[in-house]
């Protein structure tokens, strides 16, 4: 550890802060429906695509009609991409002649980026076309993101109504938050990375002969513009298998800060944005005050996990105290720590480096940071909508507390609200622990593991909690590309993703629902420090109640391993 | 062609996924009740 590390974490966070507040102010504008500065360009495309929709841009759906658009766009969008993976040897674009995959990873596979998780069972480069990467992942990095955004607009207008029950129409939202927020976005940024380098070409694979008389097969996809949205999407599915390790991928220190800063940016400025359109500014200043500490906290226990000896290295006298087996020297630990905690923390599930190799604790703090809801600054809108269900949850035992029926924003938090914001927290805790309890007794999960005892357990429990929370990154070690892994991996990514949002949606309905009310002094305040510490005291309570037991059989006994095995060489 | 030898796989699967999705259908229109 030294000051450059810590100032690169710090400055890292601040930055993207930072820079939210005025795309915050840009999305507000964007989820009203008000006019900007692309209208000229981007209001005709917008109303041309109503028109080919039949959608009538004025109509407003209640949480019902908004959560059954969305089902049904999932579907349609799940059955699409499946085709479009099964058959892929008969669409164009794929100079490598590859065949289609397998029906299991089809099926795991479309599931990943409808649900916006983009776990990756495969192997990209020697798996996927160009077809396949571009019209079929790609543009559901787009529309799986703005879905997400979509249902945090919806839940940011619940609280603005006053016994109301539109919450917006879920195929405008799709539409203007695709073409005025994220496409915008990814073309400015993908330009960047290809001036630092990054492929984007359509052209089949470059071979390289070598000095010693071999050939060498590069594999070149149009790199640039799939990363570019992989990270503002929090998507994080890579276009290669080493995902933002690889050096067409990420290629410098310049991409990777721009990387970080892409993966939370929007996260928090859909925080920002719900503080203007819910006129509650200092209200979404808490939220976002919440969620830089958390990812200030689990970069710094990262960091410092990550600079403690390794048994290995302790063995041979080593005179590096950085652990850096599966980690990239142009990075080093401090910049691998702050992404790990940004990618953990916002369910993008990219990586600059393997986290199957980090020290035990910071395996586990990675893991937890997706065991906390992808809430920090979470996935695209559903870091918002999560976030406000923690919030509701804080004030809701404030209320028992002091015996005051809880108020969030105006609005009176009652059982039905409670129990909506319940069905959506417990989601994530059936899904991923039921899953690994299954996994870790039936031979046909165990046979795709590469280590036994508390290491194999990591495994398993972070590929459930990567699915279920929607993060999808790999702890690696694990085959996960058998019928039993896609099928039950599928099945948690769709759990973690409508299982959460419907009830939310719900939630959203009735508050929307109720009078508007003025604060009174019996109201608990929601933007000071006292509700910071009270939301991160419910936030910790609620995660390390509901997976302290799988980690202390996992990371935290193996950490203890790591201690006896250095004692031991002494 | 890999797994194109059981189409009836594909429709495994691709049933399998949308009836999910219409469990969770059921599930938004049965919290109206709550």
């Amino acid at each position: 550890m030294n000051a450059s590390g810590w100032g690169e974490i710090v400055f890292t966070i601040a930055i993207t802060v930072a820079l939210a507040i005025p795309l915050g102010a840009y999305m507000a504008r964007v989820w009203k429906g008000e006019s900007t500065w692309l209208n000229p360009a981007l209001r005709p495309v917008e109303a041309l695509l109503y028109r080919s929709f039949g959608v009538d841009p004025q109509k407003d759906q209640n949480w019902l009609a908004y959560a059954m658009s969305m089902l049904v766009f999932s579907a349609a969008s799940f059955v699409v991409l499946y085709l479009i993976l099964r058959f892929q040897d008969l669409l164009p674009l794929n100079p490598q002649g590859f065949k289609g995959t397998t029906p299991d990873l089809a099926f795991n596979t479309a599931i990943s980026f409808v649900t916006n998780t983009n776990w990756q069972s495969y192997t990209p480069e020697s798996t996927l076309s160009a077809f396949s990467q571009m019209a079929g992942l790609t543009s559901h990095n787009f529309l799986s993101a703005a879905a997400g955004i979509a249902m945090a607009a919806a839940v940011a207008r619940a609280f603005t109504l006053n016994r109301g029950e539109g919450l917006g129409n879920f195929w405008v939202d799709l539409t203007r938050i695709s073409l005025y927020i994220l496409l915008p976005l990814s073309i400015v940024v993908a330009l960047f990375y290809v001036a630092m380098g990054e492929p984007q070409t359509l052209a089949a694979n470059a071979v390289a002969h070598t000095v010693e008389g071999g050939s060498q097969t590069i594999t070149l996809y149009p790199t640039a513009s799939q990363e570019a949205i992989k990270q503002l999407g929090t998507n994080g599915g890579g276009i290669f298998n080493a995902n933002s390790a690889h050096p067409f991928e990420n290629p410098n220190p310049w991409t990777n800060l721009v990387e970080i800063i892409s993966m939370n940016v929007i996260g928090y400025a859909c925080v920002f944005a719900f503080g203007r359109v819910v006129v509650a500014r200092k209200d979404a200043q808490a939220l976002v005050a919440v969620m830089a500490l958390f990812i200030l906290g689990a970069s710094a226990a990262i960091y410092w996990a990550e600079t403690q000896p390794a048994p290995a290295m302790h063995a041979v006298h080593a005179a590096t105290a950085v652990n850096m087996e599966g980690k990239e020297v142009r990075f080093g630990a401090a910049s691998t720590a702050v992404w790990t905690a940004n990618t953990t923390g916002a369910s993008d599930g990219g990586v600059n480096a393997m986290h199957d190799s980090f020290m035990p604790l910071g395996g586990g703090v990675a893991m937890f940071m997706i065991q906390l809801g992808e809430i920090l600054p979470g996935g695209v809108g559903s870091g918002l909508y999560g976030m406000v269900v923690m919030a509701l949850i804080a004030v809701f035992v404030a209320g028992l507390m002091v015996g005051r029926t809880p108020e969030y924003l105006g609005k009176k938090i009652e059982a039905r609200e409670v129990k909506f914001a319940m069905l959506a927290v417990l989601i994530l805790p059936l899904s991923i622990l039921g899953f690994a309890a299954v996994a870790a007794v039936l031979p046909v999960a165990l046979k795709g593991l590469e280590n036994t005892g508390p290491h194999g357990l990591s495994e398993i429990l972070y590929a459930y909690s990567s699915a279920a929370g929607n993060n999808g990154s790999a702890f690696a070690g694990l085959s996960a590309n058998t019928p039993f892994w896609n099928a039950t991996l599928g099945i948690a990514m769709l759990l973690g993703r409508f299982g959460y949002v419907v009830p939310v949606l719900a939630m959203a309905g009735s508050i929307a629902a109720k009078p508007k009310l003025a604060p009174s002094a019996g109201t608990l305040p929601t933007h000071g420090p006292l509700f910071v510490s009270l939301l991160v005291g419910v936030i910790l309570i609620m995660g390390g109640l509901q997976f302290f037991p799988g980690l202390a059989l996992g990371p935290i006994v193996e950490h203890f391993q790591v201690l006896q095995t250095v004692a031991a060489q002494r | 062609m890999v797994g194109r030898k059981e189409p009836m796989l594909d429709v495994i699967y691709i049933v399998l996924g949308v009836a999910v999705l219409g469990v969770f259908a059921a599930y938004a229109a049965a919290l109206r009740n709550i």
